[in-house]
């Protein structure tokens, strides 16, 4: 088969890439919260960087101390941002992994049963699925599901009610290929049972595709919170709060004070303060952005070397995997 | 051929009918068992995201589908229901047509740009995508839908209000058939330009190895030419179905799209719905409207889709010999 992209080795520029950005957010998620200045609560309504110079929030970013600037009640965004990637990581790896359980079930049923009139079914049910818009899908559900009590589980359930058809697609697409190999075929003719050949002999030609998914799983869910995030629906915590206004003639302003730093929270509450600190947002959605790709520059370039059937098959473990060797035609596993 | 159709057109209809459903379903159990009605100590209660006493009835099916078939009946008349002395109808009939522009211009710009950007990220030396341009795509697939435009809109105000001058370059917001259309034409065609252009340039170098291509080659002709008379038309189902299948992620975006620019299409009625940025939510809350807007948008998506595979056995006759072989 024609290798189409630029270099022979296993690793290629998009790869190391991906990991590497990849390693940063999980570094960030696991010790940020260590390493943040300023407490990401804690507000400062005024602060005094000179002698004689006081400045009120939203700080500008470059104000010494608040490196990324301030939201608008002097909570450092460095602080939020470096607290904030753990529990938005957190969620989509829930939100993700149910995807894929969800995706890999109803891909094999479809991909395994393929002429039956349980794959037909499948493959209906997973049609139906990918022609809901998914996003409005999950504004509706999350409308429904925020007025009792709603937090991580209304996001788990709004996002993968249809959204495992992408990994569903993947795994059916190869599931079919594994089904027509000659030594299934074989394997009955000596007598192994259904299950035993789902077993031993399918399930290890879905582990191969299990980073791919994973990370590409991991790219589209953090894609629908941040969209989400946006427009106000994140599984941070709220505070009521109430503006008082000076004057008797006015109302007391009920508002919003946003809580424990998440980062579709971060979002939400930046974009409604945009023109008076536009750096919160472009800061905010440029952490995001990077985040998500990261997870999809890997899971494309993953993708493009399994799929190209330069993977090294479950059987050959570590060692092959960081052989800078491409394997040859003759390689490939097959055995019974 | 008509089989074909009948098959597609049965199938639309039929999960047209079950997102309805569902949807109704849902607006109905939120307006009379979660929401209290809209009473003032009811609306203040909500604004103030007080999980109070809900009425503990559980959902009555059947009143509800026998409603359902009411409501049903009133749409093949051509009755959405009303809101505040309004018929539904002519908020989707007056509100259709801008988000169709609007979807309609970006992906006729995404194909351009993805179809143009794929064939100049292919080297014709080597018939080989270069990295540069495998992160690039990736990277405009993994922008979420309102960065790009964030930061489009932040560049403009950086030559426009912050500079002096009253106004940017670009109007911002509103609804134009003019400038207007600029910002939310290209924030909504960027990602599917991305997936375009990822497709071609796989599908580009892949065909560039290829025999025929060798041949026309040999023949002298200019590789403008080959791509153009050769291996475009083999590329051509590829991509319409493809932008077939992004149509519930084109859908998507098109919602974030017309809120950040305030286009008054059908996805900003959407969120003016079940907006909740502010907190308080209910004034805009109207069970018929979402049903209607929500059910379009997914017809909108399902005939895209329906087009698109339409046009894909228009354009390649493969296709077409498969299913009537030929007579003789």
């Amino acid at each position: 088969m024609q290798n189409n992209t630029k270099s022979g080795f296993l690793l290629n520029a998009g790869m190391v890439i991906g990991l590497l950005l990849v390693a940063l957010t999980i570094i960030t998620a696991l010790i940020g919260p260590n390493i943040a200045p300023h407490d990401p609560m804690e507000q400062n309504l005024v602060i005094k960087p000179g002698v004689t110079r006081f400045m009120a929030p939203p700080f500008p970013p470059g104000t010494p101390g608040y490196w990324l600037g301030s939201d608008m009640f002097g909570r450092d965004t460095l602080s939020r941002l470096l607290w904030a990637v753990r529990p938005t990581l957190l969620m989509a790896l829930f939100i993700a992994t149910t995807r894929l359980i969800l995706g890999i079930i109803l891909g094999a049923v479809e991909g395994w049963f393929a002429t039956k009139q349980v794959g037909d079914s499948a493959r209906s049910l997973r049609e139906f699925s990918a022609s809901i818009p998914l996003l409005i899908f999950a504004i509706v559900l999350l409308f429904v599901f925020q007025f009792q009590q709603g937090s991580i589980w209304a996001f788990v359930i709004a996002l993968s009610v249809t959204g495992w058809t992408g990994t569903a697609l993947i795994v059916a697409e190869r599931v079919r290929l594994v089904r027509r190999e000659p030594y299934i075929e074989a394997a009955r003719a000596l007598g192994a049972g259904e299950w035993h050949i789902l077993v031993r002999h399918v399930i290890p030609q879905i582990n191969t595709l299990l980073p791919v998914l994973l990370s590409l799983e991991m790219g589209s869910v953090l894609l629908i919170l941040a969209e989400l995030g946006f427009l106000g629906f994140y599984a941070g915590g709220r505070q009521q709060a109430t503006l008082v206004t000076g004057s008797a003639a006015t109302m007391d302003l009920p508002i919003m004070i946003p809580g424990f730093p998440e980062l579709g929270q971060m979002l939400a509450n930046s974009w409604t303060q945009f023109f008076q600190n536009p750096f919160l947002t472009i800061i905010t959605g440029t952490v995001f952005f990077l985040t998500i790709f990261a997870f999809m520059m890997l899971g494309e370039s993953l993708k493009r070397r399994v799929m190209k059937g330069d993977w090294p098959s479950a059987r050959f473990g570590l060692a092959r995997i960081f052989a800078s060797q491409k394997l040859k035609p003759d390689d490939r596993v097959a055995d019974i | 051929m008509t089989q074909f159709m009948l098959k597609r057109i049965v199938t639309v209809a039929v999960v047209l009918l079950a997102v309805n459903a569902m949807i109704y379903g849902l607006a109905r159990y939120l307006d009379e068992w979660v929401f209290p009605h809209n009473t003032k100590e009811g609306a203040l209660m909500i604004a103030t995201f007080f999980d109070a006493d809900m009425p503990a009835q559980p959902p009555q099916i059947m009143t509800m589908a026998r409603d359902y078939v009411g409501y049903l009946g009133g749409v093949l008349r051509g009755d959405l229901g009303n809101r505040n002395n309004t018929p539904i109808i002519i908020t989707i009939t007056d509100k259709l047509p801008k988000s169709l522009v609007l979807l309609g211009l970006s992906l006729l710009v995404a194909s351009l740009l993805g179809i143009l950007g794929g064939a100049l990220s292919v080297s014709t030396k080597t018939h080989q995508t270069t990295a540069l341009a495998a992160m690039l795509t990736t990277g405009g697939y993994s922008i979420p839908a309102f960065y790009f435009t964030i930061a489009l809109i932040a560049l403009l105000m950086m030559f426009g209000p912050q500079m002096g001058r009253s106004r940017t370059l670009l109007p911002l917001n509103g609804y134009g058939l003019d400038e207007h259309l600029i910002l939310p034409t290209l924030a909504l065609a960027l990602r599917p330009a991305a997936e375009i252009a990822r497709l071609t340039s796989e599908m580009l170098a892949e065909e560039m190895g290829k025999r025929y291509v060798l041949t026309a080659r040999a023949k002298g002709l200019p590789w403008r030419l080959v791509i153009l008379r050769h291996i475009f038309p083999n590329l051509a189902p590829a991509i319409v179905a493809m932008i077939g299948n992004s149509m519930r992620y084109q859908i998507s975006s098109l919602v974030i799209i017309e809120w950040v620019f305030l286009w008054p299409g059908l996805g900003k009625t959407v969120i003016d719905t079940v907006s909740m940025t502010r907190g308080f939510v209910i004034n805009s809350w109207h069970p018929l409207t979402m049903v209607a807007v929500i059910s379009t948008l997914t017809l909108v998506a399902l005939l895209a889709s329906l087009l698109a595979q339409v046009v894909t056995w228009v354009v390649d006759p493969r296709l077409r010999e498969q299913h009537a072989p030929a007579a003789g």
